[in-house]
This record gives C-alpha cells, structure tokens and sequence, in this order.
C-alpha cells in the first residue's frame, strides 16, 4: 500500500508539476504540493494505523451535542 | 476570475439534480426502522419539507447572480468571517464526497463483489469522478442526462417487474407510529438526501437561464422526491416489515424478481444503476469542492488540485467509519442536526441578511 500510494503521488507529481511549472504558477504550484503533501501525509498515516481521522466527525458530534440528543 | 467556463442546460441541471437526491437510497432503510411502512409517506412528507429548501436556495442564487456560494459569501459576511463560512460549507462537502466514496465502495464490497477490498471500490470511484471533473461540469452534465433518463426507466421497470410480488396490505395498518418516530423520520428524509443539495449553490452560477430557474430547481426536487417515494413504496409492499432489517432494502426487493426462470438475480441492476446515482452524486461534490477551495484561495484553475484532493477523499473516505453500520449511526444521529444546520440554517441567515442589506441600500438610494 504505501509503494502504491507513492506511486500515485509521484504520478501525480509528474503529470501536473511540468505544466504549472511553465505557466510560472508558482502560487499554484505551492497550494498543489500542500494538498498533494497532505494526501500522502493522511495516507501515510492510515497505513501505519494512525486513527485520528474521527476528527472529521467531531463537528457533526458537536452540533448534534448543542441540540442535546 | 471565473474558474468554469463551461455552461449547463435546462435538462442538464435538472438531471444533475435529481440524480443527485435520487442517490441517496440508503437513507431510505434507516426511514423504515423509525417509520416501519409508512417510510414513503414519511419520505413524502420530507419532500414537502424540501421545497422550502429549494426555494431558499434559489432565492439565494438569484441575489447574488453568477455567484457561487464562496464567492457570494465573500461579498455577505466580509473577506475573513465570509472565508470562514464558505470554508465550514466546504469541511462538509468534503466530508460527503468522503461518505459517498465509501458508500459506493462498501455496497459493492458487501454485495456483489465480497473477496475483494472495499479500496478498490473506493479508489475506482474516485480516480473516476477526478476525470469526470477535469472534464468541467458540462461534461458532467451531459453525462448527467444518460444515466437519470436510465435511473428513472430502471425505476419503472423494477416496479412493474415486481408488481407481482407486492402485496398491498404490507401497507397496513395506516400511519400506526407514534408520532415522534414519523417525526424522526421524516427529518432524516428532508435533511439527508434533500438538504444536501445545498452543494448546487456552487454550480446553479453555471445554469444558462434561458428558463426560470425556481421552475427548475422545484422540477428536480419534485422528479428526486418521487423516485424517492416510488423506492420506499416499493420496498414496503414487497419486504413489508422485513424491509426495516435489511441494511440494503432496495437490493433486497429486486432480488425477488423471478419471471419464467429467465429473468432472476436483477441486483446486478441495482448495482449498475446505483453506480450511476453514485458517480453523479461524487462527481458534483468532487467538483463543488474542488472548485470551492480553489475560489477561497484564489487559483486561476482549479484543475491541479484535482488529483491530489482525489488521495485525500480515499484517505478519508477509508477511515471515516470503521464498520458499515456506522454509517448509519452517522445518519441517524448526526446528519439530521449537521445537515439542519449548515444545509438550510446557514443559507436561510445568508438570504436573510441579503434581503436586509437590499433594503437598507434601497432606503439610502430613495432618500
């Protein structure tokens, strides 16, 4: 899993780095290696069992909780 | 900068519409465990709710022509509490694009295809929506019309293929729950599969007007609600009280079909036309939120984000829950307050302030 997963970001590195990198998007290209870094990061992460991921259900948790149910 | 250059049609966006409320069929087993069945009428009920949803929501979109919500926001809330907000509306795009992805997967993993890894499901319908929403949202669109005109033929189909194994007085004894449970759900109805079309303020910008939009978006809401009934109706009368245990009621139902030995096993067909709902459904959010997060930090294409955000909705769309019955937890829980708040409360305070601010600028330009 984690060869693939570098794999896909490697792949995805090649594919769009080169066409930013002419159209000097350097802005773009920044905001496109934060999201592809934290992909791989997240990724990583799930691999090795990292389970933090239930933050992404703590505003739902929260919101149900100020409604007291 | 206008990040979409493509344009949507009358049918395109009526069919984006209704395949994407139509898709959330899952929801429907949850309604029966509270309504029993009674789950159409609560599901019918939920679309009446709905409308007033819809109205909101273009009412909103006509303040703020060929506006998306981030953009629009921006212009309501100020440039840091209207990021704010827009970047709240996106945490929940995200996160049901993440619950779709795993959905489909889990489905597949769980139905038809059981050795095989849910990631794989997962990883296909994702690196499958990513090329649909480089395509642009009129690809989507088009592609929208093929699959609801083939949703909705399935739709009939299946009833009258099944019309021999209904039985009317599975419907019996009438409206028999307390009223709390039907309460129950008919929110779960109005808030799930129809509140969550508060994703298209991101791309009714893209509509060409040539007709009235709240015609439209009714149109839909109403073609969406009545596949929804039609399911439910469909599941009462065949599975009767069963239908509530069945994690996938509508596989179950299908699953009955057996005409002259020759036409059995139709759940491929659920299969086929629930990945089509699927793919509509991940491809629109894949898209609003793509687009979303590249008008908040002001790209000039939305385009190289694509492929990384698709790694990060397999990531989380793999660990969002550990079991399938979670899910339905989240449904039954969670997503009625969640999808109250930030589906219809957040946009009715936004159309309520734009209306506000419309008249206190119509004073000031009379005196």
């Amino acid at each position: 899993m984690t060869f693939l997963l570098l794999v896909a970001v490697a792949l995805i590195a090649l594919i769009e780095a080169p066409g930013l990198i002419r159209g000097k998007a350097w802005y773009e290209l920044t905001v496109f290696f934060i999201f592809l870094g934290g992909g791989a990061a997240l990724g990583m992460l799930q691999i090795f069992d990292v389970q933090w991921l239930g933050i992404a259900k703590l505003l739902p948790d929260m919101i149900q909780g100020w409604f007291g149910r | 900068m206008q990040l979409e250059k493509g344009k949507l049609s009358y049918a395109q966006l009526t069919a984006l519409i209704t395949g994407y409320i139509s898709s959330q069929v899952l929801a429907l087993g949850l309604i029966s465990v509270y309504a029993g069945p009674n789950a159409w009428l609560a599901v019918l009920t939920g679309m009446m709710v709905s409308f007033f949803f819809a109205w909101v929501y273009v009412t909103l979109a006509r303040q703020f022509p060929g506006k998306t919500l981030v953009e629009f926001n921006d212009i309501l809330y100020g440039p840091y509490l209207g990021k704010g907000i827009s970047a709240l509306y996106l945490l929940f795009f995200f996160q049901l694009t993440s619950y779709n992805m795993r959905d489909y997967g889990e489905f597949f993993g769980h139905i038809l295809m059981t050795q095989t890894p849910v990631a794989v499901f997962v990883i296909v319908s994702v690196l499958l929506a990513a090329i649909a929403v480089r395509y642009g949202i009129e690809t989507i669109g088009r592609v929208g019309i093929i699959l609801v005109g083939s949703i909705i033929l399935y739709y009939v189909t299946v009833f009258l293929l099944l019309l021999k194994e209904m039985d009317w007085s599975n419907l019996l004894p009438f409206f028999s729950i307390p009223v709390k449970d039907f309460y129950t759900a008919s929110t779960i109805a109005a808030t799930v599969p129809f509140g969550e079309a508060v994703a298209f303020l991101m791309i009714i910008p893209f509509y060409n007007q040539r007709r009235p939009l709240k015609g439209l978006v009714m149109k839909a809401f109403g073609l969406a609600g009545c596949l929804l009934v039609v399911s439910a109706l469909r599941n009462s009368l065949v599975l009767g009280n069963t239908g509530s245990i069945a994690a996938f009621s509508f596989v179950e139902s299908v699953r009955l079909i057996h005409i002259a030995d020759f036409l059995t096993r139709l759940d491929i067909l659920v299969a086929m036309f629930f990945s089509f709902a699927a793919f509509i459904k991940g491809a629109v959010l894949f898209y609003v939120v793509v687009l979303g997060i590249s008008q908040l930090l002001r790209l000039r294409s939305y385009k190289p984000l694509t492929f990384p955000l698709a790694i990060l909705f397999v990531c989380v769309s793999m660990s969002i829950y550990d079991y399938f019955p979670e899910n339905f937890s989240m449904i039954e829980y969670r997503a009625p307050y969640y999808n109250f708040v930030i589906a219809f409360l957040l946009p009715l305070a936004s159309l309520i302030l734009a209306k506000a601010k419309q008249r206190r600028q119509a004073g000031r330009e009379n005196h």
